[in-house]
């Protein structure tokens, strides 16, 4: 098998998981190399081998040191959500940075509001290469401080990622609302592009990635108008938004219903019901057709009869939903079984607390050629040494939350 | 390799129909292989070959040996038949099988389905080699693979701390 030559090789490796290449890279130095192959990562990536599992962010409980994230990945094992005893990587970020975007093992997180002003940048990590690269600053600005969003995604007649960020821009009299405006940045160049019109209405929660395009709920408590389309959608290549129309059933309270990507299809799920929860999939983009994959009888497993407190946080393990509820437990539900159940979390130290769950898809995917890495290498901790981080703090970043 | 050529894919034309057109392919270790043109065409090369108006009466292979061609038409013939029924389950189950081969046949099949560049079986044989690796320690890969290590216990030691959770 040494003899076979390279692109055999890489083909091989991309229809492994990640966790496995990371292993094989012990075997001989030429598989190393060879893991190490960007084409490895865009062929595995292309090729979607890799299953969706959950990432957990967690924060130490001591508040000296709170500027410390952990990302710790976790698998699904039974009703049992098993963190990995050692963290996929560590960032030195306090909870003023929120995760914006999960998208190819490419994670993009933001400074939150009121931290933006002192100099905070958005920045993307792959946890699972250490390689991370700060956003450039935006060139538009915006009146306000909140409401920033970024999402990330592909552009496969370019081969480009691009970074959408979302903003409000200006006040409109007419609706007593700001209006929103758009850039894209696409990774390698220096600058952001303005996108001609922003989208067409306030913008919620996390994009879901289905079709090659991004989509949102409409945040339908700050929208100017009743909206039975609940959907705004963005198209990458075409960097366009537009109103792609949910299921249809008509106004509803947005925290409600959640988008989620089912094996590539963007599906709603409402949990507004006390009885039950639907999840719905639109089975093809081009006819906008909602097709009720199932509902799940609520036999409420914790006692509970109220969903509201249930939000779906996407796919994990074998093509099962997660949904969290409010009080830091997680359910489980089986679209094949439909089942719901209790998940169990384990693994993680006492003292350390959940402060994000998502789900991911492991990727080799390399930032290195898109920025100069040692910019943000700081964010991570331990990958530089303290000279280094020290060096990067005289040079400007000293508003940062650093702990060295 | 001192395979009869009795018992490989014929070279006698009895059993299939006489109308469509053949073609004759011969191994590296020169011995003769008359098959259906649509079987041989599911190989991209030969393929091109026709197209391009390659006119000799025989096509030579010269990687590929008799035994290894021989299972690579088993291949083929099958397929064409899949393609005109659409079967998947039947096909899924023929290609479990057929792939179920030792690491030298393997490699072999691979080498073969890329250098007459025959996509369907590439894909099958890629697939057996990544299922192979699946949930095997690098140990047992490299003995499986027959890999010379040539990462000392130290190397191994840091390439395993750099990423330890995918090691758990």
């Amino acid at each position: 098998m040494e003899d076979l030559p390279s692109e055999l090789v890489f083909d091989i490796f991309s229809r492994l998981p990640v966790k496995t290449l990371l292993q094989l890279r012990c075997v001989s130095k030429a598989w190393c190399g060879m893991v190490d192959d960007p084409c490895v990562a865009y062929m595995h990536v292309s090729r979607a081998t890799e299953r969706p599992s959950l990432l957990l962010l967690t924060r130490p409980a001591h508040v000296s040191k709170s500027n410390t994230t952990n990302l710790y990945p976790a698998i699904g094992n039974g009703g049992t959500m098993m963190a990995s005893k050692d963290a996929i990587a560590q960032l030195s970020i306090s909870h003023r940075y929120s995760l914006e975007d999960s998208f190819n093992g490419l994670l993009c997180f933001a400074p939150q509001p009121h931290s933006s002003s002192d100099g905070g940048l958005a920045f993307l990590l792959n946890p699972v290469r250490g390689d991370i690269i700060t956003l450039p600053r935006t060139t538009t600005p915006s009146p306000v401080d909140y409401g920033h969003m970024y999402a990330l995604g592909f552009d496969p007649s370019t081969k480009e990622y691009k970074v959408v960020h979302v903003f409000y821009q200006g006040f409109d009299p007419d609706n007593q609302a700001f209006s929103l405006g758009a850039e894209v940045y696409s990774l390698g160049t220096q600058l952001w592009r303005k996108v001609s019109s922003g989208p067409p209405q306030p913008l919620c929660g996390r994009p879901v990635h289905a079709f090659g395009a991004l989509h949102w709920k409409v945040n339908t408590v700050l929208a100017s108008e009743e909206l039975d389309d609940l959907i705004i959608t963005f198209d990458i290549g075409k960097e366009q938004f537009s109103t792609t129309p949910g299921p249809g059933f008509g106004l509803k309270n947005y925290e409600l219903v959640d988008l989620v990507e089912l094996n590539g299809c963007l599906s709603v799920v409402d949990v507004s019901f006390n009885t039950h929860i639907e999840v719905w999939v639109l089975k093809d983009f081009v006819s906008k057709q909602w097709i009720r994959q199932n509902t799940i009888t609520i036999n409420a497993p914790d006692g509970k009869s109220n969903n509201g407190h249930l939000k779906a946080v996407g796919l994990w393990g074998h093509g099962e939903i997660l949904l969290a509820s409010s009080n830091d437990s997680f359910f489980s539900y089986d679209p094949k079984t439909n089942g719901l159940r209790y998940v169990h979390v384990s693994g993680l130290a006492p003292d350390t607390s959940i402060s994000h769950v998502c789900s991911h898809k492991a990727s080799l995917v390399s930032l290195d050629a898109f920025g100069t890495k040692r910019d943000a290498q700081w964010l991570i901790r331990g990958r530089e040494n303290a000279a280094a981080s020290t060096q990067m703090l005289q040079r400007g970043s000293g508003s940062h939350n650093i702990q060295e | 390799m001192a395979s009869s050529s009795s018992s490989l894919p014929s070279p006698s034309s009895s059993s299939s129909s006489s109308s469509s057109k053949k073609l004759v392919l011969r191994s590296s270790d020169e011995k003769h292989f008359e098959v259906d043109e649509a079987v041989a065409l599911q190989s991209e090369m030969i393929k091109q070959m026709v197209e391009d108006g390659f006119g000799g009466d025989v096509i030579p292979l010269l990687n590929v040996s008799s035994n290894i061609l021989s299972k690579v038409i088993d291949y083929c013939k099958k397929h064409v038949d899949f393609d005109s029924k659409k079967k998947m389950d039947d096909r899924r189950r023929w290609d479990a099988e057929y792939i179920d081969v030792g690491v030298d046949e393997l490699y072999h099949l691979i080498m073969a389905a890329n250098y007459r560049n025959i996509k369907g079986l590439l894909d099958l044989t890629c697939q057996k080699v990544a299922d192979t690796i699946k949930g095997k320690k690098p140990k047992q890969i490299r003995i499986i693979f027959n890999i010379k290590n040539d990462v000392t216990p130290e190397g191994e030691q840091k390439i395993r701390k750099e990423h330890s959770w995918a090691f758990e």
